[in-house]
């Protein structure tokens, strides 16, 4: 008998279509040779790698890295070009939350219908039910049609159908992202007791921390390939030089978030930014309180006297960003001296990261002595992560002591 | 595709739930509720009793009991289209987050608007028995029309769904396409009056696979007779090559749909 692995993916390899224009209309089709409407791009090339039945496994990578689509195909969602995915047991997906919620039901009726578009029957669900709403501890609310919801109590809701489909093989895409720290630290525990039960998680993450907790095994995508596969602690390892190669090498090249955006007259401009942790290592995961350094560098083109140099870091809250820190040389009334064509040099933002966790972005800036004119602005060039220790909540630390007197 | 219909029965109860919502976001908050799906073609009755029985002359006793037996199905086959057309890209989010049977949105629809069709045909037995036209043994007949009807607007509904995702403008066509077929279907004038005073056009209602089946709505509902077999048996065959070949292409597409919408 040949040995069962919970997931198989084997050569697996997929493209997607790049439109030109995103409106693919008849008209087009009929002005057009079809050809020239798309461009196709293979995210993903040649990827093999096997999950033992009860492991954890990490899939890990950069944003583009193709490990989103990986998770999409093996939930069967997208269909892979060559190759083929094979698994073993039932397969839960938590890829987004709540898809599929109707407005106008109640939380019980939305269970059901949720239930059934996850592959329960309604008996199953039935089964469930008071699992599911004792761990959304929505008992009170269950009545109430979802859109009068909260989006932390839709959330929990949402977390605790798809979480008590009870699979056998758990696929997640950093979800724990959202949700306020409580309710973040109350999934992961539940997927911790997964894992304690024997089920087989994977998990797409760029958060070490979590990374190392959960998984015994991980595996690096690079640019849609395979880059390692390896013990969790020897891939993040490789991760890490990775990104640190990467940003080094400065250039907007490579950034896809949605957010980026790049303006100025490059009279200087910023070559790369790294984000170091408290050991000087480029990382993309700070633990909130951590010394840490932003850090850009700069070439100057054409002579600059006395230029400004910024740091915006905003905030990702449900879908968009809010500036939550934003300083400059300007403000501090720092001057930062000439210099000529030719020149390079490293500006370093070095500060303790008192901030809640979430997901950042840091906007690095070089304008004129004034402000007025901007050399080169690269706005929400990278994310990172902050992680907290679970001692407080909320948006900064202010290191309270408690005392009882 | 035996599998596919194997996995499609095992999600027979989100297909369940689907049909449900759809019925239920349709008349959510709206007191009269299923009475609006109503409103519509009695609206359309009236008005083309007012054209074509008073205006125009058309010699039909109980003309407007003979329009409903034509526009309740018509609306059924329209609402499914149309609706139905969109029924993959106005999903997105799900489709591209979960995985099932996507098939199960335009069926959901389908089903939906059929549950609609059978309430309203309820109404027009009422209506029947009212004014004086009678229920006749060739009511036996109406199942297998139910079913022929089925199948036809079911295969048309996949087609038109997976379609629209890859072309937008589907959506808008169908609406033009539609308005015309509804003159080009023999819904408020019976086709032997086509024969008689337009008959170099008939043959355009006789290519019109609806055309049989309305017909023959037309025929066991308010003429009390069983429909033309051989008509209505050849659109049965192109109703059930309509049906396997929607849900052929639809599976074919099916795993790429998530991309491209």
């Amino acid at each position: 008998m040949t040995h069962k692995y919970a997931i198989e993916v084997t050569h697996v390899a997929k493209k997607f279509r790049l439109y030109h224009e995103r409106s693919h209309s008849l008209k087009q089709l009929l002005l057009l040779k079809r050809k020239n409407l798309y461009e196709d791009f293979w995210v993903l090339q040649d990827i093999s790698f096997k999950v033992e039945p009860g492991s954890t496994v990490a899939l890990v990578g950069g944003n583009g890295s193709g490990k989103s689509t990986m998770l999409k195909m093996i939930a069967r969602i997208l269909k892979p070009n060559k190759g083929s995915i094979r698994t073993n047991g039932r397969v839960s997906a938590l890829l987004e939350l709540g898809a599929g919620f109707q407005q106008d039901y109640t939380g019980r009726e939305n269970v059901f219908l949720n239930g059934s578009i996850l592959g329960l029957s309604t008996k199953e669900t039935r089964r469930r039910f008071d699992d599911i709403v004792g761990f959304s501890e929505l008992e009170k609310f269950i009545d109430t049609p979802v859109r009068n919801y909260s989006s932390g109590m839709y959330m929990r809701l949402a977390f605790s159908i798809a979480i008590n489909v009870d699979p056998d093989i758990l696929l997640i895409d950093e979800v724990l992202a959202v949700g306020d720290e409580a309710f973040q630290r109350k999934c992961f525990d539940k997927i911790l007791s997964f894992k304690q039960q024997g089920k087989t998680i994977l998990f797409v993450s760029h958060d070490p921390y979590a990374v190392r907790r959960l998984c015994e095994r991980a595996v690096l995508l690079d640019r849609g390939k395979m880059a390692m596969i390896g013990s969790a602690d020897a891939v993040l390892n490789q991760y890490r030089s990775l990104l640190s190669d990467r940003y080094s090498a400065g250039g907007s090249e490579g950034v896809d978030n949605p957010y980026y955006n790049r303006f100025g007259s490059r009279q200087a401009e910023i070559t790369g930014v790294s984000l170091l942790n408290g050991s000087g290592e480029e990382t993309e995961v700070i633990q909130n309180g951590e010394e840490t350094v932003i850090q850009f560098g700069v070439k100057v083109h054409r002579e600059i006297n006395n230029p400004v140099f910024g740091c915006i870091i905003r905030k990702e809250e449900e879908g968009s960003l809010k500036d939550v820190y934003n300083t400059n040389t300007l403000w501090q009334n720092r001057p930062t001296g000439s210099f000529s064509a030719g020149d390079e040099f490293v500006v370093q933002f070095v500060q303790p990261m008192n901030l809640g966790a979430g997901i950042y972005y840091i906007s690095p800036a070089v304008a004129s002595q004034d402000g007025s004119v901007f050399y080169d602005w690269q706005d929400n060039i990278r994310s990172f992560h902050v992680s907290d220790d679970g001692t407080w909540r909320g948006v900064s630390n202010l290191r309270s002591r408690i005392l009882i007197k | 595709m035996l599998q596919n219909l194997r996995e499609l029965y095992r999600y027979g109860e989100l297909l369940k739930n689907m049909t449900v919502k759809e019925l239920r976001v349709r008349y959510k908050e709206s007191a009269l509720g299923f009475f609006w799906s109503l409103f519509t073609p009695i609206l359309n009755m009236a008005v083309y009793t007012l054209v074509f029985s008073l205006v125009l002359k058309i010699g039909l006793p109980h003309y407007p009991v003979f329009l409903l037996a034509g526009i309740f199905p018509w609306q059924f086959f329209q609402t499914s289209i149309a609706t139905g057309c969109v029924s993959i890209v106005h999903n997105g989010n799900l489709v591209k987050k979960v995985y099932f049977p996507l098939e199960i949105l335009p069926l959901s629809i389908v089903l939906a608007n059929f549950v609609n069709f059978l309430l309203s045909l309820l109404v027009y037995f009422g209506l029947v028995l009212v004014s004086g036209v009678g229920i006749h043994l060739s009511i036996l007949a109406l199942p297998l029309i139910l079913l022929v009807q089925m199948a036809l607007t079911t295969g048309l509904t996949l087609l038109v769904a997976v379609y629209t995702v890859y072309f937008r403008d589907i959506e808008h066509f169908l609406g033009v396409l539609l308005f015309a077929l509804f003159y080009g279907t023999p819904i408020i004038f019976t086709l032997s009056q086509i024969g008689q005073y337009a008959r170099q056009y008939a043959f355009l209602f006789e290519l019109n696979p609806l055309t049989p089946i309305i017909t023959a709505y037309q025929d066991v509902l308010y003429f009390g007779r069983f429909p033309d077999w051989g008509a209505f048996g050849l659109t049965a065959l192109v109703a059930i090559a309509v049906l396997v070949l929607g849900y052929h292409v639809f599976n074919k597409h099916k795993g790429f749909l998530p991309e491209e919408v």
